[in-house]
C-alpha cells in the first residue's frame, strides 16, 4: 500500500515541480521568480525525504537538512539583492 | 500496520498540500498573493511529508533529523517570505487591479498632504497633531521618524507650550523614554488648568505603562478642580474596573454621579448603578 501511495506522491509532486518551473519561465518580476525557486527547492527537498523512504535509506535525510538551510540562505540573499539592486 | 496507515495518510495529504501549492503560484494574479499561497501551503506540505516518512522508519535518528528539518522550516519559510515581499514592494512591484488598500501608501499620501496643509498654515495646531500621529505611525522607510515629530512638537512648544509640552510627552512615550515623557505631560496638564486632553493623555501614557494607582491619583486632582466633568469620573470609574484595583474610589465615583441626580443623563445613571454593583460585589470578595 506504501509504495502505491508512495509513486502517486512523488508524480504529484513532478506535477508540482512542474508548475514550477511554468511560473519561473513566465515570472514577470525577479521577485516570482526567486518564490518559484523557494519553492522548487521545499519539492526538492520532498522529494529526496521520499526517495529515502522509496530506498530505505535515512542517510538522505541528511541531504534535506542541509538544502533546507541552503533554500533560506539563498531566499535572503536575493531578497537582499533586490533590496539594493538598482534599475 | 497502523503506522503505514498514518504514513500513506501524511504523505498523501503533504503531497496534494504542495500540488495546491504548485498551483496557486501559476494561477494566482499577483505576486503578493502567490507569495501568501505558496508558503503556507508548502510549509504544512513538507511538514508532513517528512511526518509521515519519519513515522515509516519508527527511528530516534530519523525523528530527530525530521524535527530539526521541520523546526528550521517554521522558522525561515516566514522570514524569507516577509524579506522577499518587502524587497518587493520597495521595488514597486505591482499590485493586482483590485487590490482595494494599500495602507503604507494611504498613510504616506496622508502625511504629505498633511505636511503641506502644516506648511502653509503653522497656527492651526490639530493638524500639526495630527502630523504627528502620522509620522510616529510611518516605517522609516517612508519618512517617518521620531526626530521629526519631536521637532515638530517643539515647534509647537514655542507657540503654545501646553499644547506642545503634551504633544511632546506623547513622543517621548512612543519612543520609550518614560521619564521625560511624564514631566512633559505632567507639565502640560498643570499648566493648562488640568485640560481634559492632557489629562487623558496622561492617564492613557500611566494605563499603557501599568501604573492604575498613579493614573486615579492624576485623574482624583483633576476631579478636585472640575467637578462637574462627568468624564474624568467614567474615566476613573473604568480605569479601577479593569485593572481592579481601589475599589474605594470606584464605588465613590459611582455615588457622585448618582448624587448628581437629574443632573445628567439616564445612560450615565444607569451605567454607574452597573458598576457600583460589581464595585460592591469585588469589595466584598466575590469574583466576578
Amino acid at each position: 500500500m506504501v509504495n502505491n501511495v508512495l509513486i502517486v506522491a512523488i508524480i504529484i509532486i513532478g506535477i508540482s515541480m512542474l508548475l514550477v518551473v511554468v511560473r519561473f519561465v513566465k515570472g514577470p518580476s525577479l521577485p516570482d521568480r526567486v518564490t518559484a525557486f523557494d519553492l522548487f527547492t521545499t519539492l526538492v527537498i520532498a522529494s529526496i525525504t521520499l526517495f529515502s523512504l522509496i530506498w530505505e535509506n535515512t542517510s538522505f535525510l541528511d541531504v534535506a537538512v542541509v538544502l533546507s538551510l541552503i533554500a533560506f540562505l539563498g531566499a535572503m540573499s536575493f531578497a537582499y539583492y533586490i533590496l539594493k539592486r538598482k534599475e | 500496520m497502523i503506522n503505514d496507515i498514518i504514513t500513506t495518510f501524511l504523505v498523501s495529504v503533504g503531497s496534494i498540500f504542495m500540488l495546491i501549492a504548485a498551483i496557486g503560484i501559476l494561477r494566482l494574479p499577483d505576486f503578493y498573493l502567490r507569495m501568501s499561497a505558496i508558503t503556507k501551503a508548502s510549509t504544512l506540505g513538507l511538514g508532513m511529508v517528512l511526518l509521515g516518512v519519519s513515522i515509516h522508519f519508527d527511528q530516534f535518528g530519523v525523528f530527530v533529523k525530521a524535527f530539526i528539518i521541520i523546526t528550521f522550516l517554521l522558522l525561515t519559510n516566514p522570514v524569507g517570505a516577509h524579506a522577499i515581499a518587502r524587497a518587493a514592494y520597495k521595488q514597486g512591484v505591482k499590485f493586482w487591479g483590485e487590490t482595494i488598500v494599500d495602507e503604507l501608501e494611504l498613510l504616506s499620501k496622508k502625511a504629505e498632504n498633511l505636511e503641506k496643509e502644516w506648511q502653509s498654515n503653522r497656527s492651526n495646531f490639530a493638524v500639526g497633531e495630527e502630523l504627528i500621529y502620522t509620522l510616529m505611525q510611518l516605517p522609516a522607510s517612508h519618512g517617518g521618524s521620531f526626530r521629526k515629530s519631536l521637532d515638530l512638537a517643539k515647534q509647537i512648544q514655542l507657540v503654545n507650550t501646553p499644547v506642545g509640552n503634551r504633544l511632546l510627552g506623547i513622543v517621548y512615550s512612543k519612543m520609550g523614554h518614560f521619564n521625560e515623557a511624564e514631566r512633559y505631560l505632567k507639565l502640560a496638564s498643570t499648566e493648562c488648568n488640568f485640560n481634559q486632553k492632557a489629562i487623558f493623555s496622561l492617564v492613557d501614557f500611566y494605563t499603557e505603562n501599568n501604573l492604575p494607582n498613579r493614573a486615579l491619583n492624576v485623574l482624583e486632582d483633576a476631579m478636585q478642580v472640575h467637578p462637574q466633568n462627568i468624564e474624568f469620573v467614567f474615566k476613573a470609574i473604568y480605569i479601577a474596573f479593569d485593572f481592579g484595583v481601589s475599589h474605594k474610589l470606584g464605588l465613590a465615583c459611582c455615588d457622585k454621579i448618582i448624587a448628581m441626580g437629574t443632573d445628567v443623563s439616564a445612560d450615565y445613571l444607569l451605567k454607574a448603578a452597573r458598576y457600583k454593583r460589581i464595585f460592591v460585589e469585588r469589595s466584598i470578595g466575590k469574583n466576578y
